[in-house]
């Protein structure tokens, strides 16, 4: 009895001493970080801005992704590939679109109001805001570029703050004039060094990758008002910005052509290369990233590029097929890959078809790219499935010349000196030594002194920037860039299969050639003729509205707004 | 442990008995109805704390002093008697079984079956688990209890079926683990079910109501399941039992795959759609052409069903022609990919025992469990170990301990991909003519070579239990425990990758390429390890009184929980001996990761029961809870609970019907529950580190990502549960019915409180501001009756059914709940209204035929006039409609089939079409036994579930290049106008599209009813066994899953199955391609010495 008694006073002691219950109760995450209290040093913040990286930066994407990051045929609807089954341009206004996202936004914007905040120094306060304008300023340019006019925020929103939250579109201007601030002040105060000084300088964002991308971004905003706003003033703001950008990388930067063109596509380690500003690193193993589009290059199947591409490419005297002497024509593929520019050599698989029906990994048009094929690592498991390590250019200095000298022409303000700072560079590129492209006192192209206009050309286009454009065209063949081009020009009728034939043509064969019970292709004419990837007429991309230039907002958002007694316009046509 | 054992030893020794000079008077106590000796029966001297038990033989002897009037006797499940006391020395006592006078264990103490006001559910032990070749308990459960939901997701030996009471979710924060009662054993929560061993188990309730199980508090909102193991008994002779089993299992309903040729038709057919020039299906590395198709015909006829071995030869099975492969000779992946039959054993071993002082049971089990793979074949196996002393040191002190240990093991073959890929997922990827043989001796890659050249993961877990106890009896009635409960757990899975040598056919080029195919990332050695601690902590003073006609009950206490677990896994890659899985044997680059979590609850409880005559019953039940789930401004709630019960029959007017209804309770209760289930940290702004995918030398660069925007208070979801409910005995109680009905409300849900637009950028902050409802009842029926030529019959039956409706929510635009919102609660999309698993689609009319089209100039076909446009249904230029498509119905009457805005208010012809609950769920078991002979049958069933599943096994042509399957090949040709499936389409892996919109046609119905169990047992008779020194034995037969009837139409499901949680969360694709079920027979013995 007695020890129950005293067993008793025990008990009734330790209930006494939980009095302090709540700090009993209170279980703070272990292995998590909360928002209060994160922003504290410049080590945080760098981990919070990789949060970018991958979204901003796609390289060749991750995994199984056929997307490839826009890369190859990632991005199809063009005039560059000839696939069976094209995609067509949009037609349905979507209930919901994963692109009408504000996740990043949020992101650089939650990032721009707390950097203030840490203890740091003046100057690195400076350098992180500018690395998070420049993440904020790429993404509102993204959404222009899909959607046009935008709505602009930049302070993370309340979500008592109706107003904000339902805020009307912005007029793609202002959007874009804030983009400009943004950039502007990102390649003043973005340091050129990390933090860490062993990390190589290309695999993070410095004051030249800020100002690659915005000779990039800006290119676009002034060619997109120039074409489809006809505002000259706002176009030569923007094209002047986007030169100035390319040309501070020219000159400040320390890069230089590579001396060869594929390995900028298929290496293992893009570190040394001297052309790559940034690039996405891959490796092979547990928690690390992969990709496939190696594999895609290597024993699959393919989407092909079209006869209208492999027109593009000039012969290798400098001049275009229609008029050069050096051109045998496209009766067999050793004719049509002889004598031409070596960035297509560099780009397909030289004198071989691949075609359905005869091998394994045949090409819709017969013409296979191996561009970013890495023959070392082809047949082992590194270079099938989704084990790819190849490195991925993300914006290279070539790019960066090709946005200068398309900037200066839309100016009108070219030069020769402008051409050769550039394309004539790209063409002295070691194993391309393509002759100079010149311009003659008339404005018109010139190689050797010799005035030419290609036959081919848009009659809407100027022979000079006809030129730049192919140049662009072949200098950047599949790296992602033809179908915003083509849109920023307002040349989407390039991409119509009925009004250009040649781009659901492939090469030219005999089927007699082959084993004709087992080729798989339809040809123009029955026994010889060219490839025509997709036959049926209803499979086949036409352009028959413009409103396809900008991407319809969903349905959801614009319902969401008038729920909410806003107006959240529609784009046109849609 | 040891020391322990020596302790029991010991125990055994001390004789028990010690009789008296005087005035003792001896008896014996039968079971009236079987006529058997009750051991462990109690004799008490009334108003006095004189008494004893009987013992083995159901035995006593008891002093008597002058003035001792009556003895009285009793035992659970009995009648009790009182008996005057005569000048007879030797009294015969016949006890009369009562389900009503059953103790049944409650929150914090038991409660007789009759005086519970709650719904309270009690479980047969001995007929759910005795004699049935289940490996878990929770498998057996399955319709045993009415509200309780016990699904699987598949077949796989060891993994945890869900279990729910009352409706899936509960609430819409429950994510996947969904309306989970909390799992007691002996009043400590279990991990996990696979670690108790179903013979341990002594008895098992199931707390439904707030009422019921709101003195558990937070995390009871979902109910409570109580489970006590085997303790030794006041009185009870030294007992062994030994029991085993031993069974057969086979693979049910496994998926089966078209033959070749018709697969490689079908296949052409689907491209033929897009491109009319096709003549070639490519499937990985490899084609079937109209040749080829020949070549597969001609094999069947030549070679079908004949034994050619596993080698292939070049030009009978395969070839190349024009540097293309091609194979002809058919495949069943299920036969070499699986056993036939495969074994299955268990060994239980118990012995036990106790004296007035001191009680005692050791319990020994094992389980093994053979897998179906013969290639590398799986096992998953079981030992554990309980043991359980109680001794009453003084008269006023009781102590106990209590340990129990339990690991289970799982091995199962490297899996070289994903669990949503598993070896399951590719098995039945590829159609028949897929190489499963060798040719030269060497294997091709597929699943079948990866898993036979695969080490084997390694998975153990174990738990360890360790109770300590004492209940302090102070003064008559007054009675306070103290428990203390550590539990932890430990988790170590070891896997090694390597290589795998095959023919690659993935990827060929005109040539065989054989060798090493996987990944390097794949030739790593890696651990990964979790452990677990629990401290639990019970202290509580319980008292009875009784005055007059007045019965009451206080109970007052307070219970905490700190649980702490972490987890590590590391691994490196470029093993140095690919045999050899240890991580200091390799050479590549390390990569590790870790997490660590935590949490805390204390709660204070009090509780009082009153009765008055047995008649009128009323409880009362406060819980004031806090935990370390909500912020500190809100770490508290307040949670009352009431219920009452009103026996009928103990009212002077239903006297004359007591000779019929012998028995008449209504009951009804009302109260709350807090619930914390709500995932973790809601109330923080939470960095969350994790790979940015943005890879540097070092590795993945690390980042941290803003996971939620945070509303300034956040606080508990309150649980309301009203419960009404009736229970009635008929014909001397032998016909029992017991029905509930409910009406479960969780409000102040942590969701969102107003639609944001996505321009805010990040999910909308959760407030308390949504409601969930449901509503549902539960029926459960017994019966028994024993004929004068000593046959008895039994009959026990339930039926409960349970909708879920959200009640309030924010969401204006009303977007269309996603196809699987029940199973995936936390990818759904929710509006107010919304019934949880409701399925939208569109109602299916027919297949188009050609007369419903004419065709253009183009050869396109043009739907005639008046028959509703399909367009938005269209995808130019891979699909258009044609003959042998689905024909909707137009159900707006607008001329057009379409999607409306995909939203509520405006669903265009889509309606909803179906339900992926549950519903109606039922059990019956029918037992019969007669000289010794029994035979029981248990049949269980869901009688409404319908499913809109995915990927290649439901929808032919999901990835018209790989497999079809058998069922899938009635589809229309012009021959064949009325197939059940549509014109072969090429879906490329999208889901829900074309012909397989949601619909009526192809939704899935998932009812089912199975003879889940048939047991055939003999116990030996008494004079037969006690030669050999037996107190009892029975040997048994029975078979699990003999006959399963559903609705299937011919899909190669079990009607049981689920979406695993990583198909759900991952690629719904592999829906199907899962561990099979089984269907068992087995073999038992039971001894008693």
């Amino acid at each position: 009895m007695k020890s129950f008694i005293s067993i008793l006073i025990i008990v009734a002691a330790l209930a006494g001493s939980c009095k302090k219950t709540d700090e009993f109760l209170t279980r703070l995450p272990l292995d998590q970080l909360t928002d209060e209290g994160y922003w504290t040093s410049e080590s945080n913040i760098r981990t919070f801005a990789w949060n970018f990286y991958p979204n901003a930066f796609p390289g060749y994407s991750a995994g199984f992704d056929l997307g490839w990051g826009g890369y190859f045929s990632g991005e199809s609807l063009n005039d560059d590939f000839a696939p069976t089954t094209p995609p067509a341009f949009a037609q349905n206004v979507p209930s919901t679109d994963s692109r009408w996202s504000f996740t990043f936004i949020r992101r650089a914007n939650t990032m721009i109001a707390r950097v203030p905040t840490a203890p740091i120094s003046e100057e690195a306060i400076r350098h992180w805001t500018g690395v998070g304008r420049f993440f904020r300023a790429l993404e509102f340019a993204n959404k222009v570029k899909v959607f046009g006019d935008f709505p602009w925020y930049s302070q993370p929103l309340d979500e008592t703050d109706t107003a904000g939250l339902f805020k009307k579109r912005d007029p793609r201007t202002l959007v874009m004039d804030s983009v400009l601030a943004d950039m502007k002040y990102a390649a003043e105060h973005v340091r050129e060094e990390d933090i860490d000084p062993a990390l190589p300088d290309q695999l993070y964002v410095n004051k030249f990758t800020v100002l690659a991308f915005m000779s990039r971004v800006f290119l676009f905003e002034g060619t997109w008002q120039k074409y489809h706003h006809n505002n000259t003033a706002k176009a030569n703001e923007y094209l002047e910005a986007a030169r100035w950008a390319a040309y501070e990388v020219m000159t400040k930067g320390n890069y230089s052509i590579a001396p060869d063109y594929r390995k900028m596509f298929n290496s293992l380690d893009l570190t040394k290369n001297p052309e790559i500003i940034l690039f996405r690193r891959y490796d092979v193993g547990p928690g690390l990233v992969m990709h496939s589009l190696a594999t895609y290059n290597n024993r699959e199947p393919q989407t092909g590029a079209s006869k209208n591409l492999m027109e593009a490419y000039l012969c290798d005297d400098g001049l275009p097929i229609s008029v050069s002497l050096q051109y045998k024509g496209d009766k067999t593929v050793t004719d049509v890959m002889t004598n031409r520019d070596p960035r297509m050599y560099a780009t397909f698989v030289k004198n071989t078809l691949r075609l359905n029906g005869m091998v394994n990994n045949h090409s819709t048009t017969g013409y296979a790219v191996h561009k970013f094929l890495n023959e070392e690592i082809a047949n082992t498991s590194e270079g099938l499935n989704a084990n790819n390590p190849t490195d991925a250019p993300v914006i290279r200095f070539g790019e960066v010349l090709m946005n200068y000298i398309e900037a200066v022409a839309e100016l009108g303000k070219l030069t020769q000196n402008d051409l050769d700072m550039t394309i004539n560079r790209l063409r002295k590129r070691p194993g391309i030594n393509m002759p100079d492209l010149q311009i003659s006192g008339s404005g018109l192209p010139m190689v050797n002194g010799v005035e030419f206009d290609d036959p081919g050309r848009d009659p809407g286009v100027l022979p000079i920037l006809w030129e730049i454009r192919r140049e662009r065209r072949i200098e950047l063949a599949m790296e992602g860039f033809r179908t915003t081009d083509l849109r920023r020009w307002r040349k989407l009728e390039y991409a119509d299969m009925q009004a250009n034939i040649d781009i659901n043509r492939g090469a030219w064969i005999r089927r007699a050639d082959y084993i004709p019970t087992e080729l798989n292709v339809t040809l123009t004419n029955d026994d010889e003729g060219y490839i025509i990837p997709a036959p049926k007429p209803e499979s086949q991309r036409v352009l028959t509205n413009n409103r396809v230039y900008l991407s319809p907002l969903p349905d959801n958002q614009i319902k969401l707004y008038k729920d909410n007694g806003v107006e959240l316009t529609q784009n046109e046509g849609w | 442990m040891r020391k322990d054992l020596r302790f029991a030893l010991l125990v055994l020794c001390c004789c028990w008995c010690h009789f008296s000079l005087a005035q003792t008077i001896t008896g014996e106590v039968y079971d009236k109805s079987q006529q058997s000796p009750i051991p462990g029966a109690t004799i008490l001297i009334p108003n006095t704390s004189r008494g004893t038990v009987t013992g083995a033989e159901g035995r006593f002897s008891i002093e008597l002093k002058s003035g001792d009037k009556y003895i009285e006797v009793s035992h659970t499940g009995y009648k009790p008697q009182r008996l005057a006391v005569t000048a007879a020395t030797h009294y015969r006592v016949e006890l009369e079984a009562s389900s009503l006078d059953q103790v049944v264990i409650v929150g914090y103490g038991t409660q007789k079956k009759a005086n519970l006001t709650g719904a309270v559910a009690t479980v047969d032990v001995k007929e759910t688990f005795g004699s049935r070749p289940i490996t878990d308990v929770a498998r057996g459960l399955q319709g045993v209890v009415g509200g309780l939901t016990i699904t699987t997701p598949n077949g796989e030996p060891g993994t945890d079926p869900k279990i729910r009471l009352r409706g899936l979710s509960g609430s819409l924060n429950t994510f996947a683990t969904g309306a989970k009662p909390l799992i007691l054993v002996d009043n400590v929560e279990i991990p996990s079910l696979q670690f108790i061993n179903p013979d341990d188990i002594e008895s098992f309730s199931v707390l439904k109501d707030a009422a019921s199980a709101s003195i558990y508090g937070t995390r009871g909102a979902w109910g409570v399941i109580l489970i006590t193991t085997k303790s030794g008994k006041k009185g009870m002779p030294t007992r062994v039992t030994y029991s085993n089993n031993l069974a057969w299992s086979k693979p049910i309903n496994t998926p089966q795959l078209a033959g070749a040729a018709d697969n490689a038709e079908a296949a052409m057919e689907a491209f033929r759609r897009t491109t009319p020039t096709y003549t070639e299906v490519k499937t990985v590395g490899f084609y079937s052409d109209s040749l080829a198709i020949a070549k597969m015909r001609e094999w069947d006829r030549l070679y079908g069903g004949q034994d050619l071995g596993e080698e292939m030869v070049y030009g009978r099975d395969f070839e190349f022609r024009n540097s293309k492969l091609y194979f002809y000779r058919s495949w069943d992946p299920n036969k070499m990919y699986m056993k036939k039959w495969t074994l299955q054993q268990r060994h239980d071993l118990n012995v036990s025992g106790g004296s007035d002082k001191i009680r005692y049971s050791l319990g020994v089990g094992h389980m093994g469990q053979h897998g179906m793979l013969k290639a590398n074949p799986d096992e998953f196996k079981r030992n554990n170990v309980t043991l359980s002393v109680n001794s009453t040191v003084y008269d006023w002190l009781d102590v106990r301990g209590k340990l129990l240990y339990s690991n289970t093991t799982n091995r199962t073959p490297f899996s070289y991909t994903a669990d949503h890929y598993n070896a399951w997922y590719y098995l039945y990827r590829w159609p028949a003519q897929y190489p499963y043989g060798t040719y030269e001796g060497k294997s091709f890659r597929s699943a079948l070579t990866e898993a036979q050249q695969a080490s084997k993961d390694n998975n153990k877990n174990a738990m360890t239990r360790i109770s300590l106890g004492a209940t302090f009896k102070l003064l008559k009635g007054l009675s306070i425990d103290a428990d203390y409960t550590y539990t932890s757990t430990n988790r170590h899975l070891s896997q090694t990758g390597g290589p795998t040598y095959g023919y690659d056919i993935f990827t060929t080029d005109s040539v065989l390429h054989y060798g090493n195919y996987q990944s390097p990332a794949n030739n790593t050695a890696r651990w990964i390890s979790s452990w677990s601690d629990m401290n639990t902590a019970k202290l509580f003073a319980t008292y009875t009184t009784e005055f007059g006609d007045h019965t009451l009950k206080f109970i007052a206490g307070s219970d905490l929980d700190y649980y702490r677990e972490n987890s590590q896994s590391s691994e490196r890659t470029s093993l140095i001996d690919p045999s050899r899985g240890a991580i200091d044997l390799t050479t590549g680059t390390p990569y590790v990761d870790g997490s660590n979590n935590h949490w805390s609850t204390l709660g204070f409880f009090g509780r009082i029961n009153y009765a008055f005559r047995n008649r009128y019953l009323l409880e009362l039940n406060g819980r004031y809870d806090g935990s370390s789930r909500f912020p500190v401004s809100d770490l508290w709630g307040f949670f009352p609970s009431v219920s009452a019960g009103w026996v009928l029959t103990e009212e002077a007017f239903m006297e004359p019907v007591t000779n019929i209804m012998s028995f008449f309770k209504l009951r009804a209760s009302y109260g709350s529950v807090g619930n914390q289930a709500v995932g973790e940290y809601q109330f923080l702004a939470i960095m969350d580190p994790r790979s940015s995918g943005w890879l540097l030398p070092g590795g993945n660069a690390i980042t941290a990502t803003p996971l939620r925007a945070v509303s300034s208070r956040l606080t508990w979801e309150t649980v309301n549960t009203i419960n009404i409910g009736a229970d009635a005995r008929f014909l001397s109680n032998r016909l029992g019915i017991s029905f509930d009905w409910f009406q479960r409300t969780t409000t102040n849900m942590l969701s969102p409180g107003v639609s944001l637009p996505a321009s805010y950028g990040i999910a909308t902050p959760k407030r308390n501001f949504g409601e969930l409802q449901g509503r549902g009842f539960e029926l459960a029926v017994d019966f028994t009756h024993r004929f004068a030529n000593g046959l008895r019959i039994g009959v026990t039956g339930t039926l409960s059914d349970a909708v879920e409706k959200i009640t309030k929510y924010s969401n204006t635009t009303k977007p269309l709940p996603s196809q699987i919102a029940g199973l995936a609660i936390a990818n759904g999309t929710w509006y107010e209204g919304m019934t949880i698993g409701e399925i939208w689609g569109f109602e299916t009319d027919r297949l188009f035929q050609e007369g419903d089209f004419t065709v253009d100039n183009n050869g396109r076909y043009v739907l005639k006039a008046g028959i509703p446009t399909q367009t938005r249904l269209e995808t130019p230029p891979n699909f258009f409609f044609g003959p042998g498509d689905i024909k909707y119905k137009d159900l707006n009457g607008d001329g057009k089939i379409d999607f409306g805005t995909n939203t509520v208010d405006s669903a265009g012809d889509q309606k909803v079409i179906g339900n992926s609950t549950p519903r109606f769920q039922y059990g019956m078991r029918l037992n019969a036994e007669w000289k010794g002979f029994d035979i029981s049958i248990y049949l269980q069933g869901v009688a409404k579930r319908d499913l809109w599943a995915s990927g290649s096994i439901v929808f032919p042509g999901f990835r018209a290049d790989e497999g079809w399957f058998a069922h899938q090949m009635d589809y229309w040709r012009t021959d064949n106008p009325n197939a059940f499936y549509p014109r072969p389409a090429s879906y490329g892996a999208v889901v829900d599209r074309w012909n397989f919109e949601p619909q009526t046609r192809y939704l899935l119905n998932m009812a089912y009813f199975r003879v889940k169990n048939v047991n055939l047992g003999y116990t030996f008779s008494n004079k037969l066994i006690e030669r050999v020194n037996l107190k009892q034995a029975r040997v048994y037969l029975s078979a699990e899953n003999l006959l399963t009837i559903d609705n299937l139409n011919g899909v190669p499901l079990d009607p049981e199955i689920d979406f695993t949680q990583s198909q759900i969360d991952r690629d719904r694709a592999g829906f199907g391609r899962t561990y099979p079920y089984r269907a068992t027979v087995s073999a038992g013995l039971q001894m008693t010495f």
